[in-house]
């Protein structure tokens, strides 16, 4: 009887130790703190990093724990920008707080409903739907332009100060801020749900969906439970986008967006939450630095990278270390 | 493995065994007891050939029943059938007397129709104890939860370590599957059957693929099962199906050529043909 105890004292010690946070996990917050300090005149790029990784961390939750291959992303994100934005603009609410809720509780619902309908697919056939429905909302976008403005876009997006004090500066400073945090509290959130017994179950579906329903699981629900919730976090950093920019075009809906979320996310590494992270970072030193050497070719360079990193091993450049220590152990 | 004529031949002929032609019985016969499992008329056919060819087949309460027969005669398919893996041409199935014909995998599965798999299907990244402990959760519904950390729902992983206990898997808990050696690994997949508490269990080939060396200690596990559970096994190692069945069936291009106890469908005379007109692999007596 002691024994039992004691082995299920160890086993619930190991589950916890899994969760435990590893000094390495405080690095991508110490940058973030540094950078806005030791690089003022940024202070605006770098919130647009901060809602790229939170866009991407959405899709590592679909994508990376889920195996949902998606090309059609940016759907959640435009509807987010587009919620915030349209709230302001034609309904005249400017509280940014609840602004940015209704913009996650928006994208969750097409989340859910879209979901619920595309998930039954899978594959070539998941990807293709994804980017059909990418382009049709774009299009719709496009023909209700007395709501999105057309291609024009909708301008004048001036969320009211936060909680009264912290308005939309000049450079962008308070932002910034409200940018991490928001992006803080959905990795806390994230955290909590990788380690919970959904999240176990999510691992399940990446490792071998065809034997979940063999386990009793509903893969249609499970896939649109972690779907819905990865598009309200899409649909966060649309909001945030619409708020900080101070205005939204169809671009947000665009092919473009959901391809280069996904390059961010396996460049960093999927399946890992921190990919997002360094996928973001590199995605935004490759853009900035490329660019300055030549102007018209630094996605050629982003491309080279890709292609690097891709081929060398599958898990990304989080997933790098690992895979070298791996390979240094198996010689003799 | 048995050699020929290692096996006692019964003098006697066997009594009338059951053919595929028989009539299909009621699901629910007065006086008799509900089967645990009961297929009707099963039928799949995949592009013109058909796999299994109108099945009628029970499985009573507790029962202790192989499914034998060459490859190619259709019993993995019949189990896929079973489990809702695959979706039958024709033919009905119930499980104690509900109808889950159309019933998903999924529901079938909570339902405690439960199945292994013939090629490892478990989680080879996860440790041995995460892999129970999924299909613990699903079972117990946990699975939807996704604030409490696993590490604190103490009930499911107390329940993961008694079913690892009860199969000697217990020292592994906390070891990967892929470092596990392969026999136990597949006691592992009967442990991660054991956590959805089956009423109705099939294991296609827990054998297979398992060194002599390792397969006695899964051959123990399988013996050791509980008795309320209804058991169909799959497997080519007769020594494993004569220790271990009440009954055996034997199938052949699709259907159920002989059903009986293991001394007539020993002394059978079609089914010595069939097992002797084959290979090495699956010879029977």
């Amino acid at each position: 009887m002691h024994e039992a105890e004691n082995r299920s004292l160890q086993a619930r010690a190991y589950l916890a130790s899994r969760q435990r946070w590893h000094p390495a996990e405080a690095l991508p917050w110490v940058l973030a703190v540094a950078s806005y300090f030791l690089f003022p005149n940024s202070v605006f790029v770098g919130t647009q990093v901060l809602i790229l990784i939170l866009f991407a961390l959405s899709l590592d939750l679909i994508l990376g724990y889920a195996g949902i291959v998606t090309l059609g992303h940016a759907a959640f994100f435009g509807i987010g920008a587009y919620a915030a934005g349209g709230l302001s603009v034609h309904l005249g609410w400017n509280e940014p707080l609840s602004e940015l809720a209704f913009a996650g509780a928006c994208a969750a619902l097409a989340g859910l409903v879209s979901g619920w309908l595309l998930l039954r697919y899978h594959g070539l056939a998941l990807i293709m739907l994804t980017l059909a429905v990418g382009i049709m909302l774009q299009e719709t976008g496009n023909t209700w332009d007395s709501f999105t403005g057309g291609y024009d876009g909708l301008n004048n997006i001036h969320p009211s100060p936060i909680f009264g004090r912290f308005d939309n500066d000049l450079y962008g400073y308070h932002y910034y801020w409200y940018a991490l945090l928001v992006l803080l509290g959905v990795l806390l959130l994230c955290r909590r749900i990788v380690h919970s017994p959904f999240g176990l179950s999510l691992l399940g579906i990446r490792e071998n969906a065809a034997r979940m329903p063999a386990l009793g699981c509903d893969m249609l629900l499970r896939r649109t439970g972690i779907y819905t919730l990865s598009a309200a976090i899409a649909g966060l950093a649309g909001g945030l986008f619409a708020q900080s920019n101070a205005f939204v075009t169809l671009e947000v809906f665009g092919f473009a967006r959901s391809g280069t979320v996904l390059i961010v996310l396996i460049l960093g590494g999927a399946g890992r939450l921190y990919g997002a992270f360094v996928g973001g970072a590199i995605y935004y030193l490759l853009e900035h630095n490329l660019a300055k050497l030549n102007p018209e070719f630094w996605e050629f360079g982003v491309g080279l990278v890709l292609l690097a990193v891709v081929s060398f091993g599958r898990h990304g450049l989080l997933g790098l270390p690992g895979q070298l220590l791996h390979r240094l152990r198996r010689r003799p | 493995m048995t050699t020929p004529g290692a096996f006692p031949t019964a003098g006697a002929p066997a009594p009338a065994p059951q053919t595929a032609g028989a009539p299909a019985p009621a699901p629910q016969t007065v006086g008799a007891p509900v089967p645990a499992l009961q297929t009707r008329g099963l039928r799949k056919e995949f592009r013109g050939l058909l796999a299994v060819d109108g099945v009628d087949f029970s499985l009573r309460p507790g029962a202790r029943h192989a499914l034998i027969g060459p490859n190619g005669a259709g019993k993995t398919t019949l189990v896929n059938l079973i489990s809702g893996h695959l979706r039958a041409s024709a033919g009905e199935l119930f499980l104690g007397g509900q109808n889950i014909t159309r019933r998903p995998e999924h529901r079938r599965t909570r339902l405690g129709l439960v199945r292994t798999f013939q090629i490892n299907q478990l989680f080879r990244h996860l440790t041995v104890l995460e892999n129970v402990l999924m299909a613990v959760s699903e079972h117990a519904g946990a699975s939807r939860n996704l604030w409490r950390p696993m590490g604190r729902n103490e009930a499911l992983v107390d329940e993961a370590l008694a079913i690892l206990a009860s199969v000697g898997l217990q020292d592994d808990a906390l070891r990967r599957v892929g470092e596990l050696p392969y026999g136990r690994q597949r006691v592992l997949e009967i442990a991660v059957a054991l956590g959805l508490r089956p009423h109705v269990l099939l294991l296609d080939e827990p054998t297979a693929g398992v060194p002599s060396g390792e397969s006695g200690a899964l051959l123990e596990v399988v013996l050791s099962l509980a008795s309320d559970m209804a058991i169909l096994i799959i497997e080519h190692d007769m020594e494993m199906v004569f220790r271990f069945a009440e009954r055996i069936t034997v199938m052949l291009n699709g259907r159920i050529l002989r059903e009986g106890t293991p001394p007539e469908i020993a002394a059978d005379e079609t089914v010595r043909a069939v097992y002797l007109g084959e290979g090495d692999h699956g010879r029977l007596l």
